[in-house]
């Protein structure tokens, strides 16, 4: 249907992927992450910092 | 009041509510206290306790507590965080039983080196030190979230998506 999708990484990892994660990945538009750390994990990731 | 909350996990935290009742059998603590004791054995003698609360009263006791104790499961202190108050965490162990491993503590420890401003407990006998501290410095409980600029980070990415 061509909508797109954001997915925002939980804020309890700071350098591992979880599962849901690792499997929207590939497919959403946006990956927002709360860690610098998680760059690594996910490299398109856009990190905004902790949500807390 | 001081509240203490140890989630929903299923296993007891019997360490932390023998020690907070102990504490006010011995009249160190005597403020009223109220525990949410999930699934631990203990039934608290001297402390007002239930199992479990709802989403709403688990606000409320957050709100009207001068302290709030909790579990080392991420959700219970980052809500407490999140309404601006600093929590006394205490991280269930595996050698206790009270969790399948030690990630609550390597959680917490993390987030205390990334400044996050949480009292961690790693010695349970230093808590009433912890509580205490609270009398003399209140300031020290206020804390400034993150959450309204990443909400507004996150704001400007959804409406240039949507352009």
């Amino acid at each position: 249907m061509g909508l797109k999708t954001v997915y925002i990484e939980v804020f309890d990892r700071i350098d591992k992927p979880t599962l849901t994660g690792k499997l929207v990945y590939p497919v959403t538009n946006k990956f927002i992450v709360q860690w610098p750390e998680m760059k690594r994990v996910y490299p398109k990731a856009i990190d905004l910092g902790g949500i807390f | 009041m001081i509240f203490v909350t140890v989630g929903t996990h299923e296993q007891p935290f019997d360490r932390l509510l023998k020690k907070i009742d102990g504490l006010i059998e011995s009249g160190d603590i005597t403020e009223s206290v109220f525990i949410q004791t999930g699934y631990s054995d203990y039934v608290p003698k001297f402390a007002k306790s239930k199992q479990f609360l709802s989403n709403i009263e688990m606000e409320k006791n957050i709100d009207e507590a001068r302290i709030v104790i909790t579990h080392g499961g991420p959700a219970s202190f980052l809500s407490v965080l999140s309404k601006g108050k600093i929590p006394i965490v205490v991280p269930r162990l595996l050698k206790f039983n009270e969790h399948v491993n030690n990630h609550q503590v390597v959680f917490a420890e993390k987030v205390v080196n990334k400044g996050y401003p949480i009292k961690l407990v790693t010695n349970i006998d230093d808590i009433l030190s912890f509580i205490e501290e609270y009398k003399e410095n209140d300031m020290e409980r206020q804390y400034n979230s993150h959450n309204e600029k990443f909400v507004a980070d996150f704001s400007h990415i959804i409406v240039n998506m949507v352009r």
